[in-house]
Order: C-alpha cells, then sequence, then structure tokens
C-alpha cells in the first residue's frame, strides 16, 4: 500500500491505497464521488474524464501511484467553479442531456476547452469534446449547449 | 487494476539506478495510456512498475542551434501546442493532433510512444522522415541510436533492460522546408492508423531536395521509402510526378492483411496518401 496526498475539488486529501488502483476508483469506491463514470475501463469513451492540475484526462488510466501532489477536479466540484455552473445551466436548457451518463465526462472536457478558449468556434467546440462519446444526443445539442454557456461568461 | 509494486524514483539518476538494479519484469510507466490497458487485459504482468511521474526531469521542448531536443516524458498536447515543434517540425504537430483523444493526449509522452514500438505508432514516422536520434541512458552512461534503426518489430526495440529513453533530437526544419503527415483511420480520432505517411524535404523552387519519406502502418515496424524519395528529388512537383511516386510507394509499401484493414487495400492507400500530401505541398 501506498500514501498518496492530492487534492479534489480544491480539498486536500491523503489516501492510502494499493499504486495501481485507478484515479477512478479511489474517486468513485475510496471517496463515494460517484459523479465520475466508467464506460469503457481502457481510455476510449471519455465517461470517467476528470481534470488534472486543469487538463482533461480519463480518470481509467491514471494509477494512484501518479497523482501525488496534483489537483484533481471532478463533475462535483462544478457547481461551486463559475464556468461549471454556466455549463451545467446550458446543458439543461439546451437539452443536452438524454440518458445521461456521458455527460459528467463532457461537462469536464468543455470546462478545460472553455477555460482555455473563452470564445470557442464550433470546430474548436467539436475538438475540445472529440474524447467524449454520446450514444443518445448526436451531439448537436452538446455543441449547443458549450457555445451558450461559453456566449453567456463572455457577457 | 490488479495490484503491482511500484516505484517512484523522484530523479532520472534514481530511476536508471532502480532498472539496473532490478533485472526482469520491470516495466516502466510514463503516461501509461498503452500499458495499464496492456495490464488491464493481461498481456503484459509486469512484477514492478517504475512510475515516472515524479520525475521533474525530461518535460521540456528545446532548440539549441539547428538541433530540436524533446524530454521523452513530454505529452503529446505539449507537442502539437509547442511553438518550436509548429515552427521546426510542423509534421510530428500534425501528427500528435491525430493521437487518441485530448484525454488521452494530455497523458501519452513521446517516449512511450516510441518505446512501445507500435508499427502504427503516429509520432514515429514524422520523427523517422527527420531522421531523428534517440538518446538511451543507463547507469552505465549513454547511446545516441538513430530512430531507423531502433525498431526490431512489433513491440522489440534495440533498448536494453537498464536503460530508459530520455530524449528524442533531430535537425529541425528551416523555413524553406516542405512536410506533411498524412494518416488514415477508421475515423479522425480514437483510431489506430491503417496507413500513415510523412515527409520531409527542403523546396528548391518548384522541386524538393533532401527528400525522405516514411511509412507506418506497412510492415512490422515503421519503414522508410528510399526509392519513392528519390524519385521525387529534384523534379518539379505536380500530378504527374506525385502519380508515379504514388505507384513507387504503393510496392514499397509492405502491408499485412489484419483485423484494421487489408493487404491491397494499405498499399495503395500508401500511394494515395503520398498523392495527397504532395497536393497539398503545391496547393495555392
Amino acid at each position: 500500500m501506498i500514501k498518496v496526498g492530492f487534492s479534489v475539488n480544491g480539498k486536500r486529501v491523503s489516501v492510502e491505497t494499493s499504486p495501481t488502483t485507478t484515479l477512478l476508483d479511489i474517486l468513485r469506491e475510496g471517496m463515494g464521488l460517484t459523479g465520475t463514470k466508467e464506460g469503457c475501463g481502457k481510455g476510449e469513451c471519455g465517461a470517467c474524464t476528470v481534470l488534472m492540475d486543469g487538463a482533461p484526462v480519463v480518470s481509467c488510466l491514471v494509477l494512484a501511484s501518479q497523482i501525488e501532489g496534483r489537483k484533481i477536479m471532478t463533475v462535483e466540484g462544478l457547481a461551486a467553479d463559475k464556468i461549471g455552473k454556466a455549463l451545467q445551466e446550458a446543458f439543461v436548457e439546451a437539452g443536452a442531456v438524454q440518458c445521461g451518463y456521458c455527460i459528467p465526462g463532457f461537462l469536464m472536457s468543455a470546462r478545460a476547452l472553455i477555460e482555455e478558449n473563452p470564445d470557442p468556434t464550433l470546430d474548436q467546440i467539436k475538438e475540445g469534446l472529440s474524447g467524449n462519446i454520446c450514444r443518445c444526443t448526436g451531439y448537436v445539442k452538446i455543441f449547443d449547449a458549450v457555445a451558450l454557456a461559453a456566449r453567456r461568461l463572455r457577457g | 487494476m490488479r495490484r503491482i509494486d511500484t516505484l517512484s524514483p523522484g530523479t532520472l539518476q534514481e530511476a536508471l539506478e532502480i532498472l539496473a538494479r532490478e533485472g526482469e519484469g520491470v516495466k516502466v510507466i510514463a503516461g501509461g495510456t498503452d500499458l495499464v490497458v496492456q495490464v488491464l487485459e493481461r498481456r503484459k504482468s509486469p512484477r514492478l512498475l517504475l512510475n515516472l511521474s515524479r520525475i521533474g526531469d525530461l518535460r521540456e521542448i528545446g532548440e539549441d542551434g539547428e538541433t530540436v531536443r524533446i524530454g521523452a516524458l513530454v505529452t503529446h498536447r505539449q507537442i502539437e501546442r509547442s511553438p518550436i515543434l509548429k515552427r521546426r517540425a510542423p509534421l510530428l504537430c500534425e501528427a500528435a493532433l491525430l493521437i487518441g483523444s485530448p484525454q488521452l493526449r494530455n497523458l501519452a509522452t513521446i517516449g512511450g510512444n516510441i518505446v512501445n514500438a507500435s508499427p502504427v505508432a503516429d509520432s514515429t514516422p514524422p520523427l523517422m522522415a527527420l531522421d531523428a536520434t534517440v538518446s538511451l541512458r543507463s547507469a552505465r552512461g549513454e547511446r545516441k541510436i538513430p530512430l531507423r534503426a531502433f525498431f526490431l518489430g512489433p513491440g522489440k526495440t534495440v533498448i536494453r533492460r537498464d536503460e530508459l529513453l530520455a530524449e528524442v533530437s533531430f535537425a529541425g526544419l528551416g523555413p524553406d522546408a516542405a512536410s506533411f503527415y498524412e494518416r488514415l483511420g477508421q475515423r479522425r480520432l480514437l483510431s489506430i492508423s491503417k496507413v500513415g505517411v510523412a515527409l520531409a524535404a527542403r523546396r528548391d523552387g518548384a522541386a524538393l531536395r533532401g527528400v525522405s519519406i516514411s511509412l507506418g502502418a506497412v510492415a512490422s515496424t515503421v519503414i522508410m521509402a528510399p526509392r519513392t524519395a528519390a524519385f521525387i528529388e529534384g523534379k518539379p512537383l505536380g500530378d504527374e510526378v506525385a502519380r508515379e511516386a504514388a505507384r513507387i510507394a504503393e510496392k514499397e509499401s509492405r502491408a499485412i492483411t489484419d483485423l484494421r484493414s487489408t493487404e491491397s487495400y494499405r498499399n495503395r492507400m500508401a500511394g494515395a496518401l503520398l498523392q495527397k500530401g504532395l497536393a497539398r505541398l503545391t496547393a495555392p
């Protein structure tokens, strides 16, 4: 077992775990943060996307030994975040959610995108969300929601 | 994931000492995007993981006169955005943008992509076209090996058990350069390449000089296409030259049939992608 110290949604935590436990399992099973979903479990679907030091990563492929000192943000941290909150509201308004399983991952990718590029074009939105798969919506309303949130945040 | 003992050194020197000491059954983990999946699918079962995530070095892209150096722990995300590489190796930036997804590119490293030695790796054809050199470090010292002599087969390289790939370097392209990376996958992203073609050269009027072409996913390693390059060398570019070059590239391609594509399709597409890339170079 190893002890890793990192932060989740602004709070410092210390966890004792096997070095090869995935960040996804630490969040969901160790900390009860079940907003982050497991989809394919091999880094391809994006359902488990979280931000690590601000950059979107697939938490199913990140191991406990790799997160020492890192800042993790999950979907549970979005409500207290300006961009995150705007995205959540825009997703509801645009009707961007159907079954909802992929949405936490989309929100995290969109959060990283808007922070880096407050005025993204449609192509840039598509690029920013290219690592997330949705089997319900056909993506159009998700793109609309991200554009709407970005527009509102620009004021 | 099943529990595997892990050592997490803070410096490169410590990592090299661990490799020298530990012997068999150690796997180095950098970004982990290939290795974690291989372990999950039980295709690899290391006894010990050597985790490089706490090493501060090897994370920079630098320029030193002609030479461009990329540390082994540089991520593909850094590569796709690097102002130095956009100027000195734009074909490598093009390739990085086609790898995985943003979430994978934030984790996956250039060193991992090289050492993994997949014949379909997208960063390798550009680096081979640039005639890159890899620096292999061990507690005993350093070896520099041309990337073109580094790969032995799928997953097999000349790297020794106690060595780490520390850096990849090459002579950066100048302002008169022409280059591209073209590839074909099932989709644009999150797909494994069926064929990839990289070209690097200098412009000389309407012609190219110093042409170097590599082909990915059409042999057991990424290969060079010297006959195609020699044909293009010095000829004014145009439809006719591109068509004939494509025919030669099809013959230099040595594809096999597997679950992703067939031999004949891959060989034809090696030519077609070359033609497409050459058309890009002559576009107004």
